[in-house]
């Protein structure tokens, strides 16, 4: 046997050796670190045979799970809980809270419920829930600007009173954001830099580490207000690529891949070991319009535009099916009022306002003009929501299919504030108190926090302010389907669809309780192991 | 000499890069801290002012060069932590990775690369040509979750995540391995060839030497200059963080790290990370040119005769 014959052989041989030595035993967690700033504080303990652990792939862990500052993180893990949540029907209902009376227009008596521990065993009562909506709003703007709250007071040890600066109907869904979860807080850091996450809050698991972009690990909180949780921990890993958390399911290395792409799931949907659960849609798929870019300042282009999307295709197409399609910035049911078809698909009433507009095809070449300038429109939206990117690659196809040219660009989000661009792919939340206020407020209001294409409309301005003093919810309905309607009319923003936020589970998981239509609640007290 | 202007030179085009670059620093920092909440103007002036963005680059430049060069690379914009220490905390990760990658790509790049030039037009030779194709044709992020895919789904011999054992380290390795490993092959094969057709090669095997000490001992280490040539800039490439392949696998290494910066327009991460692998590509391939000294004496006579 010659020498690269026997290398060859040696090689395979080794490679065969080293391949069956290493086996697939478990998958080690990353190691916690101690490195300042790093928040972990203990190692992860090996999965042992009593031990009810279930392993979660993630898309992010980019920030620790300050009850305050992250709480899109604490809640959804199990770690905290707010005082009120969204229901199936994505209405509010008390959670720590036991009810809630608006006693006069700018304040409400919210009673709690009894027997709530902390993590640290400390019961919750009206001082600790003032204590920590004070932090709240202290360690964080967006909460303060939300809320608007003038103070708390404690009334007695079941009782918070919370005076608004004005006549606020609907503060139970605005105390539904997972930023006013409830902490203890005595455990709460005094500086405002120094984040929370190690603070004692509700929920049925307990923060032991945490490295940022790697992992997180919780554990049981057997004095749980509604029950001994069913698992003793969980573990999250973080991957960004979608492919990963997919690949780590398949593999068996995670029992939970939340965020799979509509690819994923058919992946997941063919494999007999897992399935595929889908949460009911409440963040929508848009374009932004720049209503100071020129070319969009008339609305019969606006709304040429707005009905020369297929959102059946883009739905069925860019989405796999796991999307409904758009054409209001509410998911179908949430309004009374969902029958509009404002933007219906129709590319022939398209060019005809185009026409109408002044915009014809003058030299042939598929594109029209006006005043000798062809029409085309700057689109720009950013890749973090893989959904986006391909929506206005189909975008841009379907607005030549009317005669309009356009560029596609990918940047950062924070551009859709400064201009620049037509149309911005855009994704927002819409439901997230259970009441159409709080997505008016931000997307069509006048300087709307949301509004990045600065639309402005006294009428629809006149609407979404009508709001702040209707309590009656059949009246707010109305109102709401009226300023909807007047934005829609004056094409405020392009919807496309509400893409459904999609989890793989293996079938070892007994998850009868999720995931939940409101998108947010994940992790609860019932999820178990088979 | 030219080391620190190189150094400076990199520094500087990634500094004024960066800074050309849309979006505004502190609207985004502040945006992010208010959750999502748009900052006032007065708030945005105010942290550019703190945070020096308004004052003139030349002079932006400067502080920044001299934090550098006492090791401090500044904050992150997103998590307010020192950009040096999360480098550090970060860098073991990225060096067993990079390091086992390239111990790979060496013990079988090199010697693939021997036997297709010693078998020259066999089987053998079209083999390792055709594997050092794929290597150069399959990028990473194609490489990665098809190695994923086929040994930790299909065959369950591998995991396909986590970190710190041994058999998490060797999906990524191979991943990030083949592309050298095959760049490697070709190399050493033109080069070998080339030395084979010399005449003291021809002189060594009429004196009676085996093909084996002819081939190892003496064409071998004369082929390899061009091959340590790129052995230096693969571990340039390899420590800076393989950052396809550290985030495919979720590596917690300096690669991952970066992505996160760039993603969110984290200025001086992204700063930090140039000036660092730059430096590491300088130093490894001034090593590169020391080693020459050992590899080809010829160059150290010509000195000397100089």
């Amino acid at each position: 046997m010659n020498w690269h014959t026997r290398f060859l052989a040696i090689a395979f041989a080794v490679l065969v050796l080293a391949i069956a030595a290493c086996g697939t035993d478990a998958t080690a967690m990353p190691a916690t670190s101690d490195t300042p700033g790093d928040s972990s504080t203990s190692a992860t303990t090996p999965d042992s045979a009593e031990e009810r652990v279930l392993k979660v792939a993630m898309a992010f862990l980019d920030e620790p799970p300050d009850p305050f500052q992250a709480g899109w993180l604490a809640v959804p893990t199990g770690l905290s809980e707010t005082l009120f949540k969204q229901d199936e029907n994505l209405n509010t209902a008390p959670w720590l809270a036991a009810g809630a009376v608006q006693v006069e227009p700018t304040v409400w008596e919210i009673t709690l419920k009894e027997g709530v521990k902390f993590h640290n065993g400390e019961l919750m009562d009206a001082a600790k829930v003032k204590g920590s909506l004070d932090l709240a709003l202290l360690r964080r703007l967006g909460t303060k600007v939300l809320l608007d709250l003038d103070r708390i007071e404690v009334k007695d040890p079941s009782t918070v009173v919370i005076h608004t600066n004005s006549p606020n109907s609907i503060l139970p869904g605005l105390l539904t954001d997972q930023n006013t979860s409830i902490a203890d807080p005595d455990t709460v850091p005094t500086s405002v830099d120094i984040s929370a996450e190690n603070s004692a809050m509700t929920g049925p698991y307990k923060l032991v580490s945490f490295t940022a972009d790697q992992e997180m690990t919780v554990v049981a909180h057997t004095d749980y207000w509604q029950g001994t949780p069913a698992l003793d921990r969980v573990e999250y890993v973080a991957f960004t690529q979608s492919a990963t958390r997919l690949i780590a399911l398949q593999s068996g290395e995670v029992d939970i891949a939340i965020n799979l792409s509509p690819q994923g799931a058919v992946v997941v949907g063919n494999d007999s070991s897992l399935s595929v659960r889908v949460a009911a849609p409440s963040s929508i798929l848009y374009m932004l319009v720049n209503h100071e870019s020129p070319q969009m300042q008339d609305s019969l282009v606006r709304r040429a535009i707005a009905i020369s999307i297929d959102r059946e295709a883009m739905s069925s197409g860019v989405a796999d099916g796991y999307a409904v399609p758009a054409e209001s910035i509410f998911p179908p049911g949430f309004l009374s009022c969902q029958n509009a078809t404002n933007f219906s698909f129709n590319p022939e009433a398209a060019r005809e306002l185009l026409a109408e507009a002044g915009y014809k095809d003058e030299d042939g070449d598929g594109i029209v003009e006006k005043d000798g300038k062809a029409m085309e429109l700057v689109l720009q939206t950013y890749p973090e929501r893989p959904l986006l990117p391909p929506m206005l690659e189909a975008f841009q196809s379907m607005l030549k299919d009317i005669g309009v040219g356009a560029k596609v660009q990918i940047v950062e989000w924070t551009l859709a504030s400064q201009g620049g661009y037509d149309l911005f792919g855009y994704s927002d939340g819409t439901t997230t108190t259970g009441d159409p206020g709080w997505a008016l407020n931000r997307q069509f209001l006048t300087g709307g926090d949301e509004n990045r294409g600065n639309f402005s409309n006294p009428g629809v301005d006149e609407l979404i302010g009508q709001l702040s003093s209707a309590s009656d919810p059949a009246q707010r309905q109305q109102i709401a389907c009226d300023a909807v309607q007047a934005g829609n009319d004056e094409v405020a923003l392009v919807p496309v669809m509400f893409p459904t936020r999609l989890f793989g589970v293996s079938d070892s998981v007994d998850w009868t309780s999720g995931p939940q239509a409101a998108q947010i609640y994940f992790i609860d007290h019932l999820i178990s192991l088979k | 000499m030219t080391l620190p202007l190189l150094l400076v030179g990199i520094s500087i085009i990634s500094f004024m890069l960066l800074n050309f670059a849309p979006g505004d620093a502190a609207e985004i920092t502040l945006t992010r801290q208010n959750g999502g909440v748009a900052p006032s103007q007065e708030a945005i002036q105010a942290l550019r002012q703190d945070l020096g963005l308004n004052d003139a680059l030349p002079i932006r430049y400067g502080r920044w060069v001299s934090n550098a060069v006492r090791g401090d690379l500044g904050e992150s914009y997103r998590t307010g932590g020192s950009i040096a220490a999360e480098l550090f905390h970060r860098l073991p990760a990225t060096l067993l990775l990079a390091a086992t990658a390239l111990a790979l790509a060496v013990a079988t790049g090199i010697p693939l690369g021997v036997m297709a030039a010693v078998k020259r037009g066999t089987w053998l030779d079209t083999g390792c040509r055709l594997m050092a194709l794929v290597g150069a044709a399959v990028p990473s992020y194609v490489m990665a979750p098809a190695l994923m895919l086929l040994f930790a789904v299909k065959l369950d011999w591998l995991p396909a995540i986590g970190y710190g054992s041994p058999q998490n380290l060797i999906l990524p390795a191979i991943a990030l391995s083949f592309g050298t490993m095959s760049q490697l092959m070709r190399l050493t094969r033109a080069s070998l060839l080339e030395v084979l057709e010399q005449d003291y090669m021809r002189t060594a095997r009429a004196k009676g030497m085996t093909e084996n000490i002819v081939v190892w001992r003496h064409g071998l280490k004369n082929s390899l200059l061009p091959v340590v040539t790129v052995l230096g800039t693969s571990m340039g490439y390899l420590l800076g963080g393989a950052v396809i392949v550290e985030t495919i696998f979720g590596w917690p290494g300096i690669g991952q790290f970066v992505v996160t910066g760039i993603s969110q327009r984290d200025y001086p991460v992204v700063q930090g990370f140039v000036l660092y692998v730059a430096v590491i590509f300088l130093f490894v391939n001034l090593a590169v040119d020391v080693s020459y000294r050992w590899l080809d004496p010829r160059l150290h006579f010509d000195q000397r005769s100089s």
